[in-house]
């Protein structure tokens, strides 16, 4: 199993965590998937802040080379915050790279992390839920591993692996398990399999030199822990900072947004619409962290998706942050994904349920989707347990033409074919 | 090397964010504004609190990182009739074709001021400001115009590359009594407002015109 082979320094922060937070099983089950959660236990509070972990460092290398690591970013852009247990080095995060992309990483060797994360839909799969490798569907679509070294919390709506991320600056460290080693559902699928796994990549002659080379003070590099931390240093190297939006805002450069996205930026800072509250800052999103900050803010949100039968609830298998805590206001409370590249992960909300960018907008205008008819019939815009700041709005035909624009803008297209981040296994 | 002058925070005043959502800062809803930008104009979403990190920073000279005017032209005889779009871009970006200008730039012109504001500005004469607003993630270009003998023309804080004046903007500019007046923009990389360590601010070219008389 699984607990039997949790590195050490994991399996500590995880029972600490586990405890605090009144988990009764983490090791076990870690249950969820990419885009779900830990189902066990309670406790946990959404919206939690706290005051950033001091075991978190700067982004050099100790690992695999001392140099500082280079991440590729313009002046005066936010850079990842980088765990001390965990620095960035080039040979991690090319090791991560071909663990991300090895088919080998699951049981029946038929997916990698990939499969779910593609790299020219921004890292998401284009499914509304995804499928894992036994064929069994998550509850919950695929949430970009784009810019995730920016975010204090992961998955749509996990509490628990926020504090973690907190305490330790493991985050996607941790992360990792729950698509590897998750039950409920079946993701990789690898649980109780890690020594087979380990042993697949041992008897790889890539590997052989590879991680060592990531990990050259480890007399056994080839462990869970490597596995696990060199699939997040190449998760954080995954940056998007080249859209047109970003050409505008960042490098000064007045001819890559058009006039319309231009009033799009406009309206969606603005207080009619109120899109940054949940969808600001440079990562167009409320759950970030990144180096310099003092204060990690993790805020999950009800945004009148469902009131199934008008009484505030959600579908049974995807209640949100409910589902940890048994809290009734926590009920449908997911968080906001980033908005970066946003126009390629469709389907959108945590269950792939609105298939267009265009679809989203009338759902908000409306302060809420009404289902008309079926077990989730209700009018979400009612529904108790709402964000205050999905109220609705009115946009004219080109107001809504400007708004896609913008959104359209936040594209990047250098990401998408980037070679730091494709498959090496195809080079 | 250059530093612009901090001015000193005197008096305190409360300025709303407007709307119908109000932002905490300083307490509830309010601020302290300085009165030494009591005169900017801001665009585009731009705050006070965060052209109060830029003037508090000293700016330097950096090619790659400063702005160059791409309208109107170094030396250019302006129709004073009717308002003109300044343009500009920085570094290497300002070799590109700039954006013809916006046909409907009024549309994205402020907001109008709230009843608090327009008590406040007529009371104390001070800017209708959108102070408080959303925090900037990105660049913002303080953008200075000045003459001879009146060094703050026109001050105007934006997060565009653009900049069209306001009937009343206009007439600032256009009413000092001819001669050249000289624009210059500190532009700076934010976040959250506040100014990491190489986000500047930098000082880019300055640019002179005239109006036609």
């Amino acid at each position: 199993m699984l607990s039997s082979r949790l590195p050490d320094a994991l399996r500590y922060r995880l029972y600490r965590s586990s405890a605090l937070l009144g988990l009764a099983v983490v090791t076990a089950s870690l249950g969820g998937a990419c885009g779900d959660d830990v189902t066990d236990g309670s406790g946990g509070e959404g919206g939690a802040s706290s005051s950033s972990s001091s075991s978190v460092g700067g982004a050099g290398g100790e690992a695999g080379g001392s140099e500082a690591y280079d991440w590729g970013l313009p002046p005066g852009y936010p850079k990842p915050r980088v765990p001390a247990d965990n620095p960035m080095s080039a040979a991690k995060v090319e090791l991560g790279r071909r663990l991300f992309y090895d088919t080998r990483l699951s049981g029946n060797q038929t997916q990698s992390c990939a499969s779910c994360h593609e790299q020219a839909l921004a890292f998401t799969d284009g499914l509304a839920v995804s499928v894992g490798s036994t064929g069994e569907q998550t509850p919950r679509s695929s949430m970009s591993t784009v810019n995730t070294g920016y975010l204090s919390s992961l998955t749509w709506a996990n509490s628990n692996l926020s504090s973690i991320a907190i305490e330790s600056g493991l985050l996607l460290e941790t992360q990792a398990m729950v698509p590897l080693f998750g039950e409920d559902p079946v993701e990789l699928g690898l649980s109780g399999m890690d020594e087979v796994m380990l042993e697949r990549l041992r008897a790889e002659p890539v590997y052989q030199a590879a991680f060592p080379a990531a990990f050259p003070d480890e007399s056994d590099p080839f462990s869970l822990q490597s596995v696990l931390y060199a699939l997040a240093a190449f998760q954080r190297s995954i940056l998007s900072y080249r859209s047109a939006y970003d050409r505008y805002n960042y490098g000064g450069d007045p001819t890559a947004l058009s006039a319309s996205a231009l009033r799009g930026r406009e309206l969606f800072f603005g207080e009619r619409l109120e899109c940054f509250h949940c969808h600001g800052g440079f990562n167009f999103s409320d759950s970030v962290a990144h180096e310099g900050t003092t204060f990690d803010e993790v805020m999950f949100h009800n945004n009148g998706l469902y009131n199934v039968g008008g009484t505030g609830d959600y579908p049974e298998d995807n209640t949100g942050l409910y589902e940890l805590t048994g809290v009734p206001s926590d009920m449908g409370r997911f968080r906001a994904p980033s908005l970066r590249n946003i126009a390629l992960t469709a389907p959108y909300m945590h269950d792939g349920s609105i298939a267009t960018l265009s679809e989203v907008l009338d759902h908000y205008a409306a302060g809420g989707r009404t289902i008309e008819t079926g077990p989730y019939a209700g009018d979400g815009s009612q529904n108790p347990y709402k964000s205050e700041l999905i109220a609705g709005f009115t946009l004219t035909e080109e107001e809504r033409a400007d708004v896609l624009a913008f959104l359209e803008s936040l594209t990047d297209e250098a990401l998408l074919t980037d070679p730091r981040w494709s498959n090496p296994w195809k080079e | 090397m250059l530093s612009l002058a901090a001015g000193a925070v005197g008096s305190s005043l409360l300025s709303a964010c407007g709307d119908d959502h109000s932002h905490s800062h300083d307490g509830e809803g309010g601020g302290v504004v300085d009165p030494s930008i009591s005169d900017v104009v801001f665009e585009g979403g731009a705050t006070d609190e965060a052209l109060e990190a830029l003037i508090a920073k000293g700016a330097t000279t950096d090619a790659t990182q400063g702005t160059r005017f791409l309208t109107p032209t170094a030396g250019a005889v302006i129709d004073p009739s009717s308002p003109v779009v300044f343009t500009w871009a920085v570094g290497q970006a300002s070799g590109r074709a700039p954006l013809a200008p916006r046909g409907r730039g009024t549309r994205l012109a402020r907001r109008a001021p709230s009843l608090v504001e327009r008590v406040v500005g007529a009371t104390l004469g001070v800017r209708t400001a959108h102070a408080h607003g959303t925090p900037i993630d990105g660049r913002a270009y303080f953008l200075v115009f000045r003459t001879e003998s009146n060094p703050r023309l026109l001050r105007v804080f934006t997060t565009r590359l653009d900049y069209t004046p306001s009937a009343e903007a206009w007439a600032k500019l256009t009413g000092e009594g001819g001669g050249p007046i000289t624009a210059e923009i500190t532009g700076a990389i934010f976040e959250q407002n506040r100014i990491p360590q190489d986000g500047g601010p930098w000082l880019g070219e300055a640019t002179s015109f005239e109006f036609a008389v």
